[in-house]
């Protein structure tokens, strides 16, 4: 498992991009995707989760949708109109930070 | 297992007690802490509860959850109120050294300069900072 260092600056960009890629999320339903899609490489704290999901929302990037279930409600996040802009623009600049990244780890840097 | 009434309703007082105090916030943990519960097979209600508790980072962090929650959803509004007191301190600060300049050179309406300052400070600077401070203290930030 990569560390909390490592992972904390990427944890918005990876929630909304994942969000965007199906209709709707809830919370336990994106750690555990996450966890899935990364081998268990990416495992996001719901002490960071919850927070990244409410300033989404309150910045009208993600939208939520109640539903019952029982007695408790489960609230389904998803990305907004606005907010499409959003996941494109932290898209490429994460492939670009990626690209950036393998200058430095994945090719002889020139000594000076 | 599945959750009964009464779980679900033990487990939102416990929240509650634990400082989790916006309903919005609260309605995710519940889902998240029962959904965590029920996606274990077998085990025991307060055991399975503990160890939910302990994604979290025990109980004592979901103080901590709420006020960074707070903090995130009303950080960009804190921005834009720091903003505009950088602003207005920004203008007082003009009329007032033109205030002194048309002092000290004995032109006309030096006084005007100074009473616009205080007319500044008074209704929108100190307006501003005490907005600031009173949604501080309502959403008390970490």
């Amino acid at each position: 498992m990569y560390s909390k260092e490592l992972t904390k600056g990427t944890l918005q960009p990876i929630i909304l991009k994942l969000i965007n890629s199906r209709d709707k999320m809830y919370g336990y339903e994106i750690t555990q995707e996450v966890k899935k899609l990364t081998s268990g490489k990416i495992d996001i704290s719901e002490g960071a989760l919850y927070p990244i999901l409410h300033k989404l929302e309150a910045k009208g990037v993600l939208d939520t949708e109640k539903v019952f279930i029982g007695k408790r409600v489960r609230k389904y996040y998803k990305v907004t109109r606005e907010g499409k802009q959003m996941v494109t623009d932290v898209t490429k600049e994460i492939n670009d930070f990626i690209d950036t990244l393998q200058i430095i780890f994945n090719s002889e840097i020139q000594k000076l | 297992m599945i959750l009964s009434d009464k779980q679900i309703e033990f487990i939102e007082r416990n929240l509650k007690l634990y400082g989790v105090k916006s309903e919005d916030l609260r309605e995710d943990l519940l889902d998240h802490i029962c959904t965590y519960i029920e996606s274990k097979g077998s085990g025991d209600f307060d055991s399975l509860f503990q160890e939910a508790l302990q994604k979290f980072g025990g109980y004592a962090s979901f103080q901590n959850l709420q006020l960074e929650t707070n903090y995130q959803k009303f950080a960009k509004q804190i921005i834009t109120i720091n903003k505009l007191k950088f602003s207005f301190g920004f203008l007082v600060i003009l009329f007032l050294v033109t205030s002194l300049v048309f002092q000290m050179m004995n032109w006309p309406y030096a006084n005007a300069w100074l009473l616009c300052a205080i007319l500044v400070t008074v209704l929108a600077i100190l307006p501003i900072h005490f907005y600031a401070k009173y949604k501080k203290s309502i959403h008390k930030f970490s």
